[in-house]
């Protein structure tokens, strides 16, 4: 019992350690993934920013050719980073939507790229109209706006770039991480599934050498039983005969010689002969005990009132010559073997009629009432029994003799000539209770009576 | 023609053929018993002699060894003539089984062997008075 808590604690401390381990690979691998799609993020941030820095170079660059070579196709630049640029500047402003501090820097920059556009469009317009010193001065404008825009690009780069190393350490951490949970989970399980085999083969083994012990046992008990038949068939003829031989000789005797022989040959005669009828009878009894230990006939459901009826019949003669009553109350169909519970109530009657008090009218009661388990050490708690409660006005006998009585050839009471009877009765009756899985016990008071309970299952 | 006198008994104890034989001689020394051992002299005896010879009535116990009273009540009740001759078991068996058994194959009654001798002395006086005296001339 304590073996068998001890495995069901670890299996559940097993069960508990692989959940927690698995628990933590999946925050992990979510974790990975979700770093993992950071990085990408991230990446996607700074290569529009690449792109619009090089479109704006592009067009600054292209503005000054322009202007030193008055090639129309220098302003390509300019104007395809006029129609790209804004596309890539929303891109960019939905893809830091949740950082606020980069998307207020991409207004910052929109406005500034916007500034350098108009001031690069302006000086491209009024060029041909203004003289060398107001052209210079407008493009030293135009560089300071383009150093503004530089300022702004790279510190919103630079604040990528750090976003970048912090999520790829982070990935990294995951990456390493989860295949140590791996083979966490993967050793426990192994371990688990090692000791669980180890100890599923033990238990295996146990239960083997149990089995082929219990087989030995159960060869031996039925060799040991067919013994017991044979015995019990010996016993039940061949012993029989000579004692009932030595008994009919010796009344032979008795017969046909009493005139002739001397009172004393007579007395031993006699003497002869009792002991001769009592071994027999002992013998009778003893093998209708043994012949009990196999049960024969089918189970079938016999009516107990029924058979109180028969036994009254029965033991009428003797019932009527001690004025003796016997009053029993209707008692349900209990499942057994009739002959058997027949021999049962006899003896309990007969015991009733027997062991009663020489000046008082023997006095039966027989009742049933339906019992729990729990109500006697000897029944099973969980199981319902019915009880049939069989109490006498007897002699009855004192307490501490309550077990003792159901020992076979145990008597209580030695005085032969009042109380025939050779002891062997009660050892029956419990045999017979043992036969439907129930069980006997007698209470008992000196001088006021006795009580017997029967306990059948129900 | 001579009144044929004779109780043959199939008994293999010798104890219990001593008690017959003792009880039957308080009864009168008029009767004849011949004993057989088993089923097979049983039939070996009957069948040695005619039929003026058989006895008046045949004592089978049940319990025998070669051929045992079943077998020899079988075949005596199944014999044309042999049949006619009342046969008592006389054995110690009480079963009711057994006790019906015997009385589907044909026998006349079934006596078990009584346990003291005053009661032998009834059993083997009704014998006499009954089945050997009355029902076995009645069945001629």
């Amino acid at each position: 019992m304590r073996k068998s808590q001890l495995y069901s604690i670890a299996f559940g401390f097993s069960i508990l350690v692989l959940l927690s381990f698995s628990l933590l690979l999946f925050n992990s691998l979510n974790s990975y993934s979700e770093y993992s799609a950071l990085v990408e993020h991230t990446q996607v941030v700074m290569n529009n920013l690449q792109k619009i820095h090089s479109q704006v170079v592009d067009a600054e660059t292209g503005q000054r050719g322009f202007l030193l070579t008055r090639d129309s196709s220098f302003l390509r630049p300019l104007l395809i980073a006029r129609l790209e640029v804004p596309v890539t500047l929303d891109s960019l402003k939905q893809l830091t939507i949740e950082n606020a501090n980069e998307n207020e820097q991409i207004d910052t920059l929109k406005a500034v790229i916007w500034e350098k556009f108009q001031i690069m469009e302006q000086t491209l317009n009024i060029s041909p109209f203004i003289s060398a010193q107001s052209l210079n001065k407008r493009l030293e404008e135009g560089r300071v706006r383009m150093d503004d825009f530089r300022s702004v690009i790279n510190s919103i780069m630079k604040s990528e770039q750090d976003l970048l190393k912090e999520r790829a350490i982070k990935k990294l951490k995951f990456e390493r991480i989860t295949p140590n949970y791996f083979k966490v989970i993967i050793s426990i399980t192994a371990i688990v599934s090692f000791v669980t085999f180890v100890l599923l083969m033990q238990e295996l083994k146990q239960r083997n050498t149990a089995q082929t012990l219990l087989e030995t046992r159960f060869h031996a008990l039925n060799r040991s039983n067919a013994e017991l038949q044979q015995i019990t068939h010996v016993t039940s003829h061949d012993l029989q005969e000579p004692l009932r031989k030595i008994g009919i000789f010796s009344d032979a005797l008795i017969v046909k010689f009493k005139n002739q022989v001397p009172h004393e040959v007579l007395a031993i005669l006699k003497r002869i002969n009792t002991n001769a009828f009592r071994v027999r009878e002992l013998v009778a009894d003893l093998s209708a005990f043994t012949s009990l230990s196999t049960p024969d006939g089918k189970i079938e459901s016999v009516n107990l009132s029924d058979i109180i009826v028969k036994i009254q019949t029965a033991l009428s003669s003797k019932i009527n010559s001690l004025n003796a009553v016997i009053e029993a109350s209707p008692i349900p169909t209990v499942m057994g073997y009739p002959h058997q519970l027949e021999m049962l109530f006899t003896e309990l009657v007969s015991n009733g009629l027997k062991f009663s008090k020489p000046d008082v009218s023997p006095r039966i009661l027989i009742s049933s009432s339906s019992v729990m388990g729990k109500e006697n050490d000897l029944l099973n708690p969980l199981r319902q029994y019915l009880m049939v409660l069989v109490a006498d006005n007897g002699i009855g006998f004192e307490e501490e003799y309550s077990n003792r009585i159901f020992i076979l050839f145990q008597k209580l009471h030695s005085h032969e000539d009042i109380y025939e009877g050779k002891g062997l009765g009660l050892s029956l009756c419990q045999r017979i209770m043992a036969n439907h899985e129930g069980f006997i016990t007698a209470t008992g008071e000196s001088g006021v009576g006795a009580t017997f309970r029967l306990y059948f299952p129900l | 023609m001579q009144e044929n006198r004779t109780i043959l008994i199939a008994e293999d104890d010798s104890d219990d053929r001593l008690l017959l034989e003792t009880a039957f001689k308080e009864t009168g020394l008029d009767i004849e018993l011949v004993f057989a051992n088993n089923g097979v002299e049983l039939l070996k005896v009957l069948t040695a002699k005619g039929q003026e010879h058989y006895p008046r009535m045949i004592l089978l116990d049940l319990n025998m060894p070669k051929k045992d009273g079943r077998e020899a009540l079988k075949e005596l009740k199944q014999h044309p003539l042999l049949k006619k001759i009342p046969v008592i078991i006389f054995t110690t068996t009480k079963n009711e089984a057994e006790i019906a058994r015997c009385y589907e194959l044909g026998a006349n009654t079934y006596v078990v062997k009584p346990d003291s001798y005053s009661e032998l002395l009834k059993v083997v006086n009704q014998l006499k008075n009954y089945w050997f005296e009355t029902a076995s001339v009645a069945l001629k």
